[in-house]
């Protein structure tokens, strides 16, 4: 019972709660009862075997977190489930990527699409999640400097992580190519479909392939059914 | 992105604090009222007149159906806003009436847009009166970060003149004169919030301000306050701003 934590605070309103040995999924759970125990908790991050607290009441609620953690049952039930995502090979950095690794931009795309990826939690931007399970031969660290726009829908990986990028933004990881899907819909709950645990695998699509599922996805009145054949 | 601005416009008017209120960053506009109400305008100067009548700031001025407000550019700083009375009653999204690109596909204005809010035609009880203008000051508190440790020579850091070369809701980049890093790192992506100041491999830094991303892979070096962030805002493109690193335990107030 109860988890091995280790407490750092980093502001006066921001605790981050580091956790051993514990999953993405557990971890997940964790946050949600966090959440729903400690009503003066504003919000709540968790990602890479770290979850942070944001609370204006953060030194009245210490005593009683550290117990709560302590006592808190680890045993849950969940099922997670294996996307198949489309993605075009356009990306910005694939040469880059192929010149650093000595790849072809061919072998990139077969072991891209090789790998079985796994969503560890959200972050960054609304609708972004990370996954594990980049392969050392693709796998490079964060660009020196963040791109000012990167584009919407980017995969991207740096740092041994893979992401898409839910809309256009700054961002500093290398870009392999560009889904047509979007998996963030601000006016549904939850609004990332993808939770932490579920599992993402990629297939290769060509341009014209990309714009057609594109405009499938942009006139579609049902985009929750297209997701769901994407699963 | 200056917040004390905000709240003070919101307070002059007897708002909410948190009550929705108009950004206009260096450019200004012209607001047209279809129902009576009451404004203030602080943060960054801005000469603004009112049907042709040159305006104050940071007062209350009451406004009729088909008043002009017409505001001209901010002589200095980057944020002016302007309230009215219970706040502008746009849409909210997941809590937020906040125009994040991402929940309404544009986070400006333009022409022709009306933003709904509550008509009030009877004098307010209580006015309160002027209360000093926005701070340009060009020296920032700021404390060790999580990864302070990546810095090189912290304590010359008050000695930097750092030159602020991107200004943007999510962050403000400032560029050293010199080289920061004690060694290169990235660290697993981790928490941050506005207030965390982030080093990047080209020694960057990056001030996170109100729309930053929650989370991030760069080295959290330094970390300022509220009062910091709503400092930073205003601090124009090409200035450049100095760091004064203080003990975390001043934060804390210990």
């Amino acid at each position: 019972m109860g988890f091995k934590v280790r407490f750092h605070r980093i502001s006066p309103e921001v605790l981050s709660i580091e956790f051993e040995e514990t999953s993405s999924a557990e971890l997940s759970y964790v946050a949600e009862q966090l959440e729903s125990r400690f009503l003066s908790i504003q919000d709540v991050v968790f990602l890479n075997g770290v979850i942070t607290l944001f609370s204006t009441e953060l030194n009245q609620i210490l005593d009683e977190l550290s117990s709560f953690l302590d006592s808190v049952d680890e045993t849950y039930e969940s099922s997670f489930r294996t996307w198949y995502i489309p993605i075009w090979y356009n990306g910005l950095d694939l040469q880059f990527i192929a010149e650093k690794k000595r790849l072809s931009i061919d072998q990139i795309k077969q072991i891209h699409q090789k790998g079985e990826y796994t969503a560890i939690g959200y972050g960054f931007l609304p609708g972004f999640f990370y996954a594990s399970g980049v392969p050392d031969s693709l796998d490079l660290p964060r660009r020196s400097s963040p791109r000012v726009r990167v584009p919407a829908q980017s995969v991207a990986c740096a740092a041994a992580q893979m992401a898409i990028y839910p809309f256009e933004t700054s961002g500093g990881w290398n870009i392999l190519g560009t889904t047509p899907y979007q998996f963030f819909d601000p006016n549904k709950n939850p609004p990332v479909i993808i939770k932490a645990g579920d599992r993402l695998r990629f297939y290769e699509i060509d341009e014209s392939h990309f714009k057609a599922l594109q405009l499938i996805w942009e006139t579609s009145s049902e985009r929750e059914k297209i997701l769901s054949h994407v699963c | 992105m200056d917040a004390h601005s905000a709240k003070k416009a919101n307070s002059i008017l007897g708002n909410d604090p948190n009550d929705a209120v108009l950004e206009m960053s260096i450019q200004g506009g012209i607001y047209r009222f279809n129902s009576p109400t009451f404004v203030c305008v602080s943060g960054a100067p801005m000469k603004f007149t009112l049907n042709g009548i040159h305006g104050e700031s940071n007062c209350m001025i009451p406004v009729q159906p088909n008043d002009e407000i017409e505001f001209s550019q901010a002589s200095e700083g980057v944020y002016t806003y302007l309230a009215v009375k219970g706040g502008f009653k746009s849409s909210i999204r997941m809590g937020s009436r906040s125009m994040h690109p991402s929940l309404f596909g544009v986070s400006r204005l333009k022409e022709g847009d009306v933003i709904e809010c509550t008509p009030i035609d009877t004098t307010p009880d209580k006015i309160v009166g002027r209360t000093s203008d926005v701070s340009l000051s060009s020296k920032m508190v700021v404390y060790p970060g999580p990864e302070f440790t990546c810095l090189k020579n912290p304590e010359q850091l008050g000695d930097l003149s750092l030159k602020v070369a991107g200004h943007n809701r999510m962050g403000i980049r400032v560029l050293p004169s010199t080289y920061l890093h004690r060694r290169h790192s990235t660290i697993k992506s981790s928490v941050v919030f506005p207030g965390i100041v982030q080093l990047t491999p080209s020694g960057e830094l990056i001030v996170l301000h109100r729309d930053c991303q929650v989370t991030g892979g760069y080295p959290r070096v330094l970390l300022t306050d509220e009062k910091g962030l709503n400092q930073i805002a205003q601090i124009r493109q090409g200035s450049t701003i100095q760091f004064e690193l203080t003990d975390l335990s001043n934060y804390f107030g210990e």
